[in-house]
């Protein structure tokens, strides 16, 4: 029983996309997946999705995009949504190899974990251990 | 170092011995380990390996684990044993468990095993230890007992040799028992004691009875406790007991026995008394005496100083007994050495020397000083002193008084004999007793004639019967202050007289006073007189003075001063030009003769004159205050020349330094660049030097007056602020400020401006105002920020270059990595494969892509020098238009152009071109399609360099939240319009390389605007 239903990505890059989905659809022909290359289309479809997503949803998000970056998307998302963590679970998603970036990630409460490209099994498979503990360890720090 | 923990492991599988040491290795555990599997080898490790564990395999081939126990348990060793089992099964462990085993670990659970090992081994070592120590604590009670039992023996024979009595009180069955010696102390037989402690009160002297209990009712309460009584013996004889009391309580807490020692300290008593006593005499001595008493040490420290000490020193106890006796002694007085000599040899000396107080003062003092043993047989000296300032001072006053009276003795005797009158006393019968000198001159008799002879001899016989009626009124009481008679001179001529006298009926004397009436007498006498007092005068005189006489102005008087002036002698007789020839040249000859000739006074001050006064021909200059008053002989002819002359030359010439250094000072403040004001505290303006006045001009083009009030000079702003920066000098302040003036003559300048109070005692009398010009030091500061400035931003450029590249460039090749693992599947289908083939292919493009805009960037980065030329604007724009005319055409696209303020630049041509192509495009990629794009291109001339406007009315951003972003490389604001966000970032870089820079204003929907400054 995997503990998210859907999976969707946000990247300029029509490649990564490309990937991202063969990989997951490879992988977990079971879960959802949605690929925006423009973030202001993903937020859109996010915030009109909220209503029925009773589903866990883990978002793979691009860090460097021409009209908002990774993090100003991220931003929106914890405007519109005050409690999107419960819903959402996000992975900022770089080809960056820039400490900062992953120094970020990491200080950042609203992302999980900082996955670089290209995404393969493995990774997906860290996703899901990772989602996998958030689920049932009860979370100490807030 | 600590030593390692000596292992013994049973196990015939390497592999497992291996990793047993591999676990405790990782552990950063110190060890040597034998491994060994058979009976043999295990018994001989225990002799000779010695470990300090054994870990063991349950079972091998040669030997099993309950079996290494029991050898264990035969050899009586205590090891700590670890049981290493490959399987957990219950039975084996407990029966291992039960044969000793002290742990057990399963061997895929071996990270137990460090702490297990280290926690075995403490926990023997902790038994180990105990053991030993209950073996050592036994011996030692053993050996205590031995001791205590050989202690009381020798306690018995000690108390016997100091005659220690010794009793105890049974108090349940009120048996007091005593030994020997108690019954010898008391003096008496034991047939006489009957067994009662009140035997023993009952000898205790009376005096002491009431002590006694009370004493016996408050030890009750302790432990131990110690009293000293007098007793009287049944032979009448009194002695001292010391007795030591000690109780005895049962498990209730309530004394069950009493046992005491008693002793005779009689002698010591007695001993102790005396000396109290001595004790007491010496105090009291000490305290009360009127001398000064100071006790020291050999090393001089003072160790007592009685009260009177502490008058006569004007100290405390306490300042004592910081001091030493050198601190008390004046080692400058030369009476001391010998009085500390005698005391060294004979040990005691007496002497009278001057002694230091406290405050610094000194006295003079008689002291008497003893080297001496205290009773602990410490050597110490006193000093016994006694101030005899007060003794000496009236020796001295006494010598003072008598020589005054001797003195006035002396007057009196003068006044006799310099009398012009004569004085003298007669007694009852009229004999002269006493007469002064004076009747020498007057009468011709010297005194001796006159004394004892009756004055009337001398009278004139036909004044005899006056003289004796005035004389009888006299010595009624009536003194006469006006008598005329006659007196016979030796020579047989009269002398008329005027008498004073006055009758003293104590000294049974009359006082008289006579004068020569014919005055002739007294006119000699004032002449000599006056005469002395002249001489006196011109040698004491503070002046120079001398006499030239005649016309070759010969010296006929000089005083010590007027030799001490020319610093010569014996000038007396010698003319003017002998005795300084000097002085002719410089003209006071020629001032000399016209005195001579007019007979006028001469008088100069202050003047200059060169003197050969050292004693060989060197000049030195004095000034001089003079004058020169002629003096007359009886015709009236001037006969000779009075010099007077004051030296004033120190005088002068500290006034003359005094100018000098003013001047100095004044040509300093005048030189110096740095402006200063003085005001006063008036604020108003008291000097300022030429600087000052300068930066005044050229600031408020107004000069500078002393007087002024110096807000007044200044405009209305700078004036407020001057006026309460004044204020807070006068608060004491320092002020300094650095002031910016655009114009100085033209010329941007920096001040720095400092306020100093100017301090008389303490308070501000005034302001100093200094105004520095530090224009070059502050340019130099601005340029020096901005430099720091450029090379901070280049350092955020390069380094957002550097991230924007490595981003770059690692996209794709992520892309590649991606899509080859994907087609590494070998169960592919065609479609999909060529998918990801052709996303391969996509990324290597924009690999290239990367990697040829990074050369572009990088050429523009590094070509530093390129071959400049003038280029028109126009020309260059039309070009441009021209290659991309289809384009322009195709989007209905304007350019307008506006070069008329300045047609061209002198620059890199292929730069120009890059920046105005690179803007063009971005206008026309970025326009809007719904109205007609139009992009205006102008130039302009600010100063020195040249402005080129690029404003269109295109899609524009936000240019509040992006403008810092907008010329960075990759950065792209628009989803939907293709571009790779380099152009404007090559732009940038070609605008810097050329030495200018671009800025840019934009609004969504409305336009942007470029400027670039070169």
């Amino acid at each position: 029983m995997l503990p998210f239903k859907k999976i969707i990505i946000i990247d300029d890059d029509k490649t990564v996309n490309l990937i991202c989905s063969y990989i997951i659809k490879k992988h977990l022909p079971d879960v959802l997946f949605e690929a925006f290359t423009n973030p202001e289309e993903a937020l859109k479809s996010i915030k009109q999705g909220i209503h029925n997503a009773a589903v866990t949803t883990v978002i793979l998000l691009d860090i460097n995009m021409p009209t908002l970056t990774g993090w100003e998307v991220l931003e929106h998302l914890r405007k519109m949504l005050p409690n999107f963590n419960e819903h959402f679970s996000v992975y900022m998603f770089s080809s960056s190899i820039y400490y900062r970036d992953r120094e970020q990630s990491q200080a950042n409460p609203l992302v999980t974990d900082f996955i670089d490209k290209p995404l393969t099994i493995d990774k997906l498979d860290r996703i899901i251990d990772a989602e996998n503990s958030k689920r049932t360890a009860p979370t100490i720090a807030t | 170092m600590k030593k390692p923990y000596k292992i013994l492991h049973l196990e015939d599988v390497q592999t497992d011995s291996e990793q047993v040491a591999f676990e405790l290795k990782k552990n950063n555990i110190y060890f040597e380990i034998l491994v060994i599997d058979s009976l043999v080898a295990y018994e001989d490790a225990l002799d000779n390996f010695k470990p300090a564990i054994i870990l063991c395999s349950h079972s091998m081939p040669a030997l099993n684990s309950i079996k290494a126990l029991e050898v264990l348990k035969e050899k009586k060793l205590e090891i700590p044993f670890i049981l290493i089992t490959s399987i957990l099964n219950e039975e084996i462990v407990m029966s291992v468990i039960k044969k000793g085993a002290d742990d057990y670990i399963i061997k895929d659970r071996l990270m137990r095993l460090p702490f297990a090992l280290v926690n075995s081994i403490e926990k023997a070592t902790h038994k180990k230890d105990r053991k030993k120590m209950d073996v050592a604590a036994f011996e030692k009670e053993v050996s205590i007992k031995k001791d205590l039992k050989m202690l009381s023996e020798k306690l018995k024979l000690a108390s016997k040799i100091v005659g220690l009595g010794v009793w105890e009180y049974n108090v349940a069955d009120g048996i007091f028992t005593v030994d020997d010696t108690i019954l010898q102390l008391n003096g008496v037989t034991r047939n006489a004691f009957n067994g009662s402690q009140l035997f023993f009160i009952k000898m205790v002297h009376p005096d002491d009875l009431e002590t006694f209990k009370k004493e016996v009712a408050e030890g009750a309460t302790k432990e131990i406790y110690i009293i000293t009584f007098r007793i009287i013996l049944p032979d009448k004889s009194i002695r001292w007991l010391k007795s030591v009391v000690k109780h005895q309580r049962n498990k209730g807490g309530q004394i069950d026995r009493i046992i005491g020692t008693s002793q005779d300290v009689t002698e010591h008593k007695l001993r102790e008394l005396a000396i109290k006593e001595s004790d007491e005499k010496y105090r009291s001595f000490f305290e009360n005496s009127m001398d000064g008493i100071v006790l020291t040490i050999p090393n001089g420290t003072v160790v007592a100083a009685n009260p009177a000490a502490q008058v006569i020193f004007k100290m405390s106890e306490k300042e004592f007994c910081t001091c030493t006796r050198y601190d008390l002694f004046d080692y400058h007085d030369q009476r001391l050495q010998p009085f500390l000599d005698e005391r060294n040899k004979n040990g005691r000396a007496t002497g009278e020397f001057r002694l230091l107080r406290h405050d610094g003062t000194s006295f003079e003092a008689g002291v008497s000083s003893a080297i001496f043993s205290d009773a602990n047989g410490y050597q110490q000296s006193s000093l016994i002193i006694r101030d005899i300032s007060t003794r000496i001072q009236a020796q001295q006053l006494i010598l003072q008084t008598s020589t005054a009276l001797q003195n006035a003795l002396e007057d009196v005797k003068k006044i006799l004999s310099s009398s012009l009158d004569i004085i003298c006393t007669l007694n009852d019968s009229g004999n002269f007793v006493t007469i002064s000198s004076a009747c020498k001159q007057i009468w011709q008799y010297s005194p001796l004639e006159l004394v004892e002879k009756n004055y009337l001899n001398f009278v004139h016989p036909d004044d005899v019967e006056k003289t004796i009626q005035m004389k009888d009124s006299v010595k009624n009481g009536n003194p006469v202050t006006i008598f005329q008679n006659r007196v016979i001179r030796k020579d047989g001529e009269e002398v008329p007289m005027l008498w004073s006298a006055r009758w003293d009926q104590s000294a049974e004397l009359m006082y008289c006073i006579a004068k020569d009436a014919t005055d002739k007498v007294r006119f000699e006498k004032a002449f000599e007189y006056e005469r002395q007092r002249f001489k006196e005068m011109f040698h004491q005189a503070p002046s120079s003075i001398a006499a030239l006489k005649g016309k070759d102005y010969r010296f006929e008087l000089a005083n010590n001063n007027y030799l001490q002036l020319i610093g010569k002698t014996n000038i007396i007789g010698k003319t003017l030009k002998e005795v300084l020839p000097e002085v002719e040249a410089q003209g006071f000859i020629k001032i000399l003769d016209a005195v001579f000739e007019t007979g006028n006074v001469y008088q100069a001050n202050e003047m200059h004159i060169q003197l050969a006064n050292g004693g060989n021909d060197l000049l030195s200059d004095l000034y001089l205050n003079f004058i020169f008053q002629p003096y007359r002989n009886q015709n009236c002819d001037v006969e000779g020349i009075f010099i007077f002359a004051n030296d004033v030359s120190e005088r002068v010439m500290a006034r003359r330094k005094a100018l000098t250094e003013t001047a100095n000072l004044q040509s300093i403040l005048n030189n110096t660049d740095i402006s200063y004001i003085l005001l006063d505290k008036h604020i108003k303006i008291v000097a300022f030097n030429r600087k000052a006045n300068e930066n005044m001009l050229a600031v408020y083009g107004t000069n500078l007056e002393n007087g002024q009030y110096y807000p007044d000079r200044l405009d209305n702003e700078t004036k407020q602020e001057a006026k309460g920066s004044i204020q807070k000098v006068f608060a004491g302040e320092i002020i300094s400020s650095e002031v910016y003036f655009p114009s100085i003559n033209g010329q941007p300048r920096w001040y720095l401006y400092k306020m100093n109070p100017i301090s008389i005692e303490n308070n501000v009398s005034g302001v100093c105002i200094s105004a520095e010009d530090i224009t070059t030091k502050k340019e130099a500061e601005i340029e020096r920020e901005q430099i720091t400035s450029d090379l901070l931003q280049r350092n955020n450029d390069l380094e957002q270059f550097n991230y924007i590249v490595s981003h770059n460039l690692r996209a794709p090749v992520a892309n590649i990595s991606g899509a080859v693992s994907i087609l590494n599947n070998k169960d592919l289908d065609s479609q999909t494969k060529e998918l990801f083939w052709n996303a391969v292919s996509i990324s290597v493009n924009r690999l290239d892509n990367v990697i040829q805009d990074l050369n572009t960037i990088l050429e523009i980065k590094t070509t530093q020098h390129q071959q400049k030329e003038y280029v028109q604007f126009i020309k260059l724009t039309q070009n441009i238009k021209d290659s991309i005319a289809k384009s322009l055409d195709e989007a209905g696209f304007t350019i307008l152009t506006s070069f008329d303020e300045i047609e061209g630049i002198d620059t890199v041509k292929g730069y120009l071109y890059s920046i105005f192509y690179n803007l063009i495009i971005n206008s026309l990629k970025y326009r809007r399609h719904n109205i007609a794009p139009v992009l205006s291109i102008t130039s302009r001339k600010i100063g020195n360099s040249v402005q080129i406007i690029f404003s269109d009315n295109g899609l524009g951003f936000n240019a509040e939240k992006k403008k810092d972003q907008v010329f960075k490389l990759y950065k792209r604001f628009h989803n939907n319009i293709e571009g790779k966000g380099i152009g404007l970032f090559i732009v940038k870089t070609q605008v810097e390389t050329l030495g200018g820079h671009i800025e840019v204003i934009s609004r969504e929907q409305e336009g942007t605007t470029f400027t670039i400054t070169i």
